[in-house]
Formats: C-alpha cells, sequence, structure tokens
C-alpha cells in the first residue's frame, strides 16, 4: 500500500490507539483541522476524540512533564513537540525525569512515552525551526532515540516505539512528510535493527533521515565512477545496530558517516570513534565524517542550501579514500 | 615575481640534500628570512630561508625526497601569479627519498620502498593487519593511497621478493591433515619431523618431546628493520668506499708522555690549558709538512701534494660521527688550535657546523683513548690517506737504562694508503711524531 512518511506514522499511531486505550496523544493543535505542526495528526481528534488527543498550550515544559507522570502513573503517551528544535525546554524533563525514573525507582516505575520531534532543515523555516538535535538526545542513558527515513519504517518504528517501555524520542524528518513510499509490512521494526539499503563493497556510507537519500544519491554517482557504494541506514541511533556496520566493513574496509547535524559533536562522531575503537582493524582508511557547517541554519535558501551536507559531499569524501 | 626555491648548495662537496622537513604549508604567506624548510645532508640537518617574500604556492619537493642542489623544491609567488612556466621549467624529481638514494645502498637486500614520513610508514589498520597475516615486510610495498599510505590493495596486489640467501623451499613433508594443523598451531617445521613415510601427530608429539622446541610466541626472538639516517647512510658509504677501496697498513707505536706531561704542566702554570690532542694536532701538523706524501690525496695515477694543512678531528655525535677540520692548522698557534678545536667540536655537537668545515680535510686524527683503547685500525677519511688513531695514556713498567721504572706510554695508531705511503715513510712519519711528544722542545726548532 502506498501511503506518505507522516500518514504511515498516523497509521501506526492509530493502530496503537485503537488497540489500547492507555495510548493517548497530547501536543499543539494536534486535535484541531491543522492535525498538529504539518499534518501528522490530521483526522486523530475527530476518531479519537479531545480526552485522547489533546490540545495543549504553547508550553512544551508543562505537557511533556505532564506525558512524564501520565506515562508513571500508567498511561502511554505520545507527545508531538511541533519543532524538535524546541526539546530544548523539554530538557529537563526528559533528561532528569523520564530518562532517570526507572533507574531510580528501582524497576518500579516505568515511562512508556514517545517524544516526537520533527527534525532537520529544508523549509527555509530558520535557525530556530531547522536544527538536528539528535546529539542532545543521544547522550542521555535512559532515552532510545529512532530516526526512520521512509514511509514503512516510519510506520513500523512507530508501533515498537509505542510498545516500549522506555522514553523513545522519535525524530521524523519534516522534508521527509510528504514522502510517499511502499508500505507493505504492518509488524514493528525492532529498535536497534538497521538495514543495508544498497549493497555494495568498496566503501560503507552510514547515513541517517533525510541523508540517506543523499546517500543513495552518492552511492548512484560513485557507481558511475566505478566505486561500490553500500548505504547502510541504522534507523535507530539508540540502541544502534554496530553488527551490521561490522558485517559491511569486514566487506568494504572504508566508511563515511553522514548526518545533517552540523559536524562538531554531531552523533557522528560517536558513530566515528566507536568504529575506531572497535573495528580498527578493518580500517583502509579514516573514518570520514559529513555534517552541516558549524552554524545556525540560515532562513535565506540559497544559503541553506550550502550549509548542509548534500551528496557531492559525500561523493568528494568518499573519492578522498582512494 | 614568481621564484624557483632551489635545494642550496651547502658546501663544496655536496651535490644532493634530503629534503627532511617542511616548515611552511602551500598557502601560507612567506616573509623574507622565515625558516622554510629542512635539510638533510649526508652531515649535517640545516634550515633553510626563504629569500623572497610572497605565498607559497607550489611545494614540488616532498618531505624526505633526495633533491640534487640547485634543482628547485617549491614555488614562492603572488598569490594570483600564473606559476605553470616555472613548474614546468623545474620539472624536479620528486620521487621519495628511499628511491633516490637507491645506489647509496650498494648492499644486495632490497632497499624499502614504502615511503617515509620522518622514518613512519603510513599504513592502514586492515594492511597492516593483512601484511602481518601473510609475513610481509611492509616497509618494502610501495602505498598507492592519500599521503602514499599503504592500503590493502597494496598489500594485495604486493608479491614479495624471495630473500635471496634462503635456504631453497624444502620440498613439501607429506603429513596427515591433523598433522599439519597441529604443526600449524604450535609453529613446528613439518620437514625436521621425524617419520615413517607421512608425519602423523604422534610424530610431532614424540618429536617435541624429544628436541623441547616448544618455543611460545611470546618469548620468541624478535627483528625490527629500521631506516638508516641520512647521516648514517652517508657513513656507511663513506666507510665502505674508503675500505674497500684502498690498501692500508696499521702501524701501532708508543710514545713515552712524561716530557709532554710536564711540557702540559708547565703551559698550564703559564695560563695555557690544553689537552694532548690539541698537542697532537700541533705536533702532527708540523710533521706533515715533514712528510707531504702523508698530507697527499690520490687521483688516479697522480699525486695531488698540499702545500698546507687541514687537520681533521673525528667528532663522536649521539647518533653518528662527523669530521671537522681545521684549516692551516701548520700555520696557527697551539691556543689558536686549542680554541678552534674546541669551536668544531661544539658547532658539530649541536649541528651548528657550516659546511665548509666539513670537507678539505688532509689529514684526520681520531682519538679513542678515553674509552681506553689499546689499539685499533682506523679507517682513512677519503680523499685523505692517512689517519692516527690515538689511544689510552697509562702508566706503564719499562726499561730505561736497564732498569725498571714507571712512564706515562700512550699508544699511537696510524693509518696510511699504501699506495703513496710505504712502510718506511710511514714508521718515520709516525716517529717523529713521538720523538717531539717526547722532547716537545722540539716544538720550537
Amino acid at each position: 500500500m502506498k501511503m506518505a512518511y507522516m500518514q504511515a506514522l498516523r497509521e501506526a499511531m492509530c493502530v496503537r490507539m485503537r488497540e489500547n486505550k492507555n495510548v493517548i496523544l497530547m501536543g499543539e493543535d494536534v486535535y484541531g483541522p491543522l492535525g498538529g505542526g504539518m499534518g501528522q495528526t490530521m483526522g486523530m481528534g475527530k476518531e479519537f476524540g479531545p480526552e485522547r488527543v489533546r490540545d495543549t498550550p504553547i508550553s512544551e515544559g508543562a505537557f511533556t512533564g505532564a506525558a512524564v507522570g501520565a506515562a508513571a502513573t500508567g498511561l502511554r503517551p505520545i507527545v508531538e513537540i511541533m519543532f524538535g528544535d524546541f526539546v530544548t525546554v523539554v530538557m529537563d524533563q526528559l533528561n532528569n525525569q523520564a530518562a532517570k525514573m526507572r533507574y531510580m525507582f528501582g524497576g518500579d516505575v516505568s515511562i512508556p512515552m514517545v517524544v516526537r520531534l520533527p527534525n532537520g532543515a529544508g523549509l527555509r523555516a530558520g535557525a530556530q525551526h531547522s536544527q538536528s538535535l539528535e546529539a542532545w538526545l543521544t547522550h542521555i542513558p535512559g532515552l532510545k532515540v529512532v530516526m526512520p527515513s521512509c514511509p514503512q519504517d516510519a510506520y513500523g518504528l512507530m508501533l515498537s516505539a509505542i510498545d516500549d517501555d522506555n522514553p523513545v524520542m522519535y525524530l521524523e524528518h519534516k522534508v521527509l512528510m510528504g514522502m510517499r513510499g511502499e508500505v507493505d509490512n504492518f509488524d514493528p521494526i525492532p529498535l536497534g535493527k538497521g538495514i543495508i539499503r544498497c549493497e555494495g563493497s568498496d566503501v560503507t556510507i552510514i547515513a541517517t533521515g533525510k541523508m540517506v537519500w543523499d546517500a543513495m544519491d552518492a552511492a548512484k554517482k560513485l557507481a558511475a565512477d566505478g566505486i561500490s557504494a553500500e548505504v547502510i541506514d541504522p534507523r535507530s541511533l539508540v540502541p544502534f545496530d554496530w553488527e551490521l556496520v561490522e558485517k559491511s566493513l569486514e566487506k568494504t574496509n572504508r566508511v563515511v558517516v553522514v548526518s545533517e547535524e552540523n559536524k562538531r559533536g554531531a552523533f557522528t562522531g560517536e558513530i566515528a570513534a566507536t568504529i575506531a575503537e572497535k573495528y580498527f582493524d578493518l580500517l583502509d582508511a579514516p573514518v570520514a565524517r559529513i555534517g552541516s557547517l558549524d552554524c545556525p541554519i540560515p532562513f535565506s535558501s540559497a544559503l541553506e542550501g550550502s550549509v548542509l551536507p548534500n551528496s557531492i559531499d559525500i561523493v568528494n569524501a568518499v573519492k578522498k579514500m582512494f | 615575481m614568481a621564484k624557483l626555491v632551489v635545494m642550496p648548495k651547502l658546501g663544496l662537496t655536496m651535490t644532493e640534500g634530503t629534503l627532511s622537513k617542511w616548515l611552511k604549508h602551500e598557502g601560507d604567506t612567506v616573509a623574507a628570512g622565515d625558516p622554510l624548510f629542512e635539510v638533510e645532508t649526508d652531515k649535517l640537518t640545516n634550515t633553510i630561508e626563504a629569500t623572497d617574500p610572497g605565498i607559497l604556492r607550489k611545494i614540488i619537493a616532498q618531505e624526505d625526497a633526495v633533491v640534487p642542489c640547485l634543482e628547485g623544491v617549491a614555488v614562492i609567488a603572488a598569490a594570483d601569479e600564473d606559476i605553470s612556466g616555472l613548474l614546468a621549467s623545474a620539472g624536479a624529481p620528486t620521487a621519495p627519498a628511499a628511491e633516490e638514494a637507491a645506489p647509496v645502498e650498494a648492499a644486495p637486500a632490497a632497499a624499502p620502498v614504502a615511503a617515509t614520513h620522518n622514518g613512519r610508514v603510513y599504513i592502514t589498520p586492515i594492511a597492516k593487519k593483512l601484511a602481518e597475516e601473510r609475513g610481509y615486510d611492509y616497509t618494502q610495498i610501495p602505498g598507492t593511497g592519500p599521503n602514499g599510505r599503504i592500503v590493502k590493495k597494496d598489500v594485495e596486489n604486493y608479491t614479495p621478493v624471495p630473500a635471496a640467501p634462503a635456504a631453497p623451499a624444502a620440498p613439501k613433508t607429506k603429513a596427515t591433515p591433523l598433522a599439519e594443523k597441529v604443526a600449524k598451531d604450535i609453529d613446528v617445521d613439518l620437514s625436521k619431523v621425524p617419520s615413517n613415510g607421512r608425519v602423523t601427530a604422534q610424530d610431532i608429539l614424540n618429536y617435541l618431546k624429544a628436541s623441547r622446541e616448544v618455543v611460545k610466541a611470546d618469548e620468541k626472538p624478535t627483528e625490527e628493520t629500521k631506516r638508516m639516517s641520512a647521516m648514517r647512510r652517508g657513513i656507511a658509504k663513506n666507510m665502505s668506499d674508503s675500505y674497500l677501496s684502498t690498501p692500508v697498513v696499521t702501524y701501532n707505536m708508543h710514545a713515552d708522555m712524561s716530557a709532554c706531561k710536564v711540557f702540559r704542566e708547565q703551559l698550564k702554570n703559564g695560563g695555557v690549558k690544553v689537552s694532548y690532542t690539541d698537542i697532537l694536532v700541533k705536533v702532527c701538523a708540523m710533521v706533515l709538512k715533514e712528510f707531504p706524501l702523508l698530507n697527499c690525496s690520490v687521483d688516479g695515477d697522480n699525486i695531488i701534494y698540499k702545500n698546507y694543512v687541514n687537520m681533521g678531528v673525528a667528532v663522536a655525535l649521539d647518533n653518528g660521527l662527523i669530521v671537522p677540520n681545521i684549516p692551516d692548522a701548520d700555520k696557527k698557534t697551539l691556543t689558536q688550535l686549542s680554541a678552534e678545536l674546541k669551536e668544531i667540536s661544539t658547532a658539530a655537537r649541536n649541528g651548528s657546523l657550516s659546511m665548509d668545515r666539513l670537507s678539505g680535510g688532509t689529514f684526520t686524527i681520531s682519538n679513542l683513548g678515553m674509552f681506553g683503547m689499546d689499539t685499533f685500525s682506523p679507517i682513512i677519511n677519503k680523499p685523505e690517506v692517512a689517519i692516527l688513531g690515538v689511544n689510552v695514556m697509562n702508566d706503564e713498567v719499562v726499561v730505561v737504562n736497564g732498569e725498571m721504572v714507571i712512564r706515562p706510554i700512550m699508544r699511537l695508531s696510524l693509518t696510511a694508503d699504501h699506495r703513496t705511503v710505504d712502510g718506511s715513510e710511514a714508521a718515520k712519519f709516525l716517529g717523529r711524531v713521538i720523538e717531539i711528544l717526547e722532547n716537545p722542545a722540539l716544538l720550537m726548532a
């Protein structure tokens, strides 16, 4: 069945809400006709009513805190933060409460909640609405972080995120919202299970979110130059599918890690460092890392494009290895 | 104005230099007088300064490249200036040192071909692992990756040169599969295991019991191959050339240094502090004027006589040896010689010696006395024809006028080139040196 990315993640939310009345949704405008920030929840208010699909005041700290409490006391809330950038104002609720409670109460409490964070740039939304803050979240023990890159994964990862008894950060990319694709598997995709998007033998490109598709484009360009690139989409950052990376590296011995985050302190650094630690003997070239420039995302579309990484950057990084 | 920066000629005998280190990067702005790069010759390391201001537009010779004197190593020019003409005219070879220096290494063993970076060979982790697994010496593998790095493909494509003197491959010993596995696991040479036709695992166990040949991996002796420094290569070449091309004889005699000791004390009391080496320099310089055949050089069928004495003195360094010389030693006073000797040996040790002090010597003194040496046969520093080895000075019992007395005795070892210096000439020279040492007043004559 062909569906759009945001339709797929909506369908998955609806499936679980139909099955389990404890699954609820909260966020700004999620109930109303706008259907959330970009229409991800359109129609859900009508189906599930204002009690389970709750419009909230513009106070992410308050409603995320409320969701942590609700999760601790038996519900399975889904929270929509209209722009992932606003995760900064809910860091205390996530870092000091949601991520810690299960540990601090010796497992007596679990926090089964999903925080949906529309991520990334490309919509000319300016510096405060275009960021990729993966590293803020991956750094915190107790949070899981997933990053679907296509409708099928948006569906399967949403099911797993809702089913998980831990707080799961669900990074949905703004530019991918309208991407249409086949969804033919209606099972949950286990967290920590990556996928090979295209097989290759000369270099591994690990890419996340929208960058998966830039990496695929790069792989095509590289193929024209006789370089066979394997594109790996880890799908979830925490937990991470190291086994898949190891298998690929045994074949290719070279790796480029790509994300849309600005490069300094990005999660790509964690991936690169871990590869150097664990798979040093498999490397035939230094690990290359690609990200956005270390600056706020510009509002001007021309400048925005120049700050973000693209397939040409990936091709160039790969060619430097040979 | 675009300028070609060239490998400088730092002395009369310098024909090429190793560009050991760039102190600026391509694209750097350079002012006249800025340190630009370092040059290593067989004798010295010198820092070369920029003579013209501009931008270091292009580095032609990479680090470790051996470049003939006056060939281009870089271009300094304005930011937007066209330098293509200069680059084309330069056409300087930029091959890494190892290849360029190949003729120096006359030894039959294959020279390392991997590009080195200050002695390091760049190799990726997997390439290194693979090379070790296959038992290759990776310093022999040419690297084709970025920065000359040896990559996996280079190891895969590499065919090792069979070590020449190695024993011919023994015919494969027949063995059971288990025996083969056991032999491989515990590293036993199957061909050495006695058996009745086909080696079995039991044969190996019996053999081990008998020979106790089990050597644990961590107890295995190891070897390490390191490339010689430029100075060491220079010493190796010069010493081999000299030793293999010259018929030499070493003559040993000893001097009773009693009078010399008194002479030195008298000088000291008069405020002149000199060492025995200083005195030997003075004495030899004087005697060489009387024996021109020991102060000459040989060129084919010709003998080149010199009417000056440039006295070389071997100076040991931490990592090698060099022989700076004192020019016109025969015309200088003992005080002057002593001061100059101190100056050149200090300069030699801190690497600030000028190239001219390292060439043009006519005779060499090499003193190993401080190490307690009794006798040795020094190798002549070409194109000179003789070298005086100085040994330890010890109190010894000697017979003087039919009586045993204790005297300070110094032993001297003169090596001379028999093409010009016959035994009688060498003996007379050494005898004369000793005569003066035993009667220092003769220095006044």
